[in-house]
C-alpha cells in the first residue's frame, strides 16, 4: 500500500509553484498527492482548475487527487458553500474553530474530513467532536508543518498539544489522519518519515501511525469515490453487474 | 557474554537552497545539534552514530546507527529545516541491516530513476 501526502497546498494560478511541488514530491519518491484548494479560488479560476485536472490526468509518475478546503466564517456560510460543493468529486475538508459549524460539519455527511491541522484549531478538538465523526465515518486530520516552527517556544507548545490530542484520538477510536501541510517546496517531507516522528517522539505504535498516513488516507479517498458511485449503498454494501 | 549491538545503515540525499554546499563536519554537527534538540542525552548516548559516506557535491550519504535508535536518527534528519539560513531537506530513503544489501537497493533505485527519465526520453 502506498503512502500518501494527504495536503499539499498549491496556489492555482502559481504554475512554477505546483511544479516546483511535484518536483519535490517525484524527488521524494512519493506516489500518492493529495492536492488542496481554497474554496475562494477553486469558485474564481475555473480555468485553472481545468488546468490542474488535465495535469491530474497527464501526470504519469504522481497519482493526484484534488481536495477543496472550505474556511467558512458562519454556519449560514456553512451551508451554502456546502451546498455548491456536494457534487464536486473532490474530497471537501471544513478547517474553523467554530465550535457549532464544527459539530455540524461531523455530522454531515457531505463533509469528509474536518482539519485540526492550525495549532489554535487543534485546541479546539474534544470527545464529543472525535464521537460525532465516528459515527459519520468521516475523518480528523493533524498537520505536521506547524513541528517545524523555528520559535522553540511555540514549537513545543505545539508538541504537547499534538501529542495530547493524538493519543485522544487513539483513545477514542477515531478515524484521523495525518498529513504534511508544507507551503514551501523545500519543507516536503516523505510520510514515511512522519512514522518515525510520530513512534519516537509522539509514543504512537509503528501500526497506530502507519494507518494515519497509508489505510486511512486510502479510506478517506474511497468514501468520497463510493459517495459519487450509483451502484454503492453504504459501507460494505455495493451491487455487482 | 554481551550480546554485539545491531547495526542499521540509513541511506540519505540532500537538497539545500541555493546550491549551498554542506561539508561532512557540518553535516555531523547539525545532525547532533538535531537529535541533541528533540532527544537529548538519554537517546543520543545509544545512537553510535557514525557518517560512513558523504558526496556532499552530488547531496547523498550513508549514515550507520544503532537498530534500536533507527527511527530517532530518521527522526532528527528529517526535523532539519536549516542550515546556514538555507532551507535544506535531508530525506532517509533506504535502510538496511548490511551496507552491502543498502548499496544493492540503492542501485536499484538508480536503475530504475534512469530507466524512467529514458522511457520518458523517448516519449
Amino acid at each position: 500500500m502506498p503512502y500518501f501526502e494527504a495536503r499539499l497546498p498549491i496556489n492555482c494560478k502559481d504554475e512554477k509553484d505546483i511544479n516546483d511541488k511535484l518536483r519535490i514530491c517525484e524527488w521524494l519518491g512519493l506516489t500518492h498527492v493529495i492536492l488542496e484548494i481554497d474554496d475562494n479560488s477553486f469558485n474564481n479560476n475555473m480555468k485553472e482548475i481545468s488546468r490542474l485536472l488535465n495535469l491530474i490526468n497527464t501526470k504519469k509518475t504522481l497519482t493526484l487527487y484534488l481536495r477543496i478546503n472550505i474556511k467558512p466564517l458562519n454556519l449560514k456560510d456553512f451551508k451554502k458553500k456546502i451546498r455548491k460543493h456536494e457534487k464536486q468529486p473532490h474530497i471537501i475538508s471544513i478547517e474553523t474553530a467554530n465550535k457549532e459549524i464544527q459539530i455540524r460539519a461531523a455530522r454531515d455527511s457531505r463533509v469528509d474530513l474536518l482539519s485540526f491541522s492550525d495549532p489554535t484549531i487543534l485546541k479546539t478538538l474534544d470527545k464529543g467532536m472525535l464521537s460525532l465523526t465516528k459515527q459519520n465515518n468521516s475523518f480528523i486530520e493533524f498537520s505536521f508543518s506547524p513541528l517545524m516552527e523555528d520559535n522553540k517556544y511555540l514549537q513545543s507548545r505545539y508538541f504537547r498539544n499534538f501529542y495530547r490530542f493524538i493519543h485522544l484520538a487513539i483513545r477514542e477510536k477515531a478515524n484521523y489522519i495525518i498529513s504534511g501541510n508544507f507551503q514551501h517546496p523545500l519543507e516536503i517531507r516523505h510520510p514515511k518519515t512522519f512514522i518515525s516522528i510520530c513512534h519516537s517522539l509522539f509514543d504512537l505504535s509503528i501500526p497506530q501511525a502507519k494507518s494515519a498516513v497509508r489505510t486511512n488516507v486510502e479510506r478517506l479517498i474511497n468514501r468520497r469515490k463510493f459517495l459519487h458511485d450509483k451502484n454503492y449503498f453504504e459501507n460494505g454494501v455495493k451491487l455487482l453487474k | 557474554m554481551v550480546k554485539e549491538e545491531r547495526q542499521r545503515y540509513i541511506y540519505f540525499e540532500l537538497i539545500v537552497e541555493n546550491n549551498f554546499v554542506i561539508n561532512k563536519q557540518l553535516l555531523l554537527n547539525v545532525l547532533w545539534a538535531s537529535i541533541w534538540k528533540y532527544f537529548g542525552m538519554k537517546i543520543a548516548n545509544k545512537i553510535g552514530l557514525w557518517l560512513i559516506e558523504y558526496n556532499p557535491t552530488e547531496g547523498h550519504g550513508i549514515l550507520r546507527c544503532s537498530q534500536d535508535t533507527k527511527d530517532e536518527v530518521i527522526s532528527a534528519l528529517t526535523l532539519i529545516r536549516e542550515i546556514n539560513r538555507n532551507k535544506v531537506i535531508m530525506a532517509p530513503i533506504k535502510t538496511s541491516g548490511t551496507i552491502r544489501r543498502l548499496k544493492k537497493k540503492i542501485k536499484y533505485r538508480e536503475m530504475i530513476k534512469n530507466f524512467d527519465i529514458s522511457k520518458n526520453l523517448s516519449d
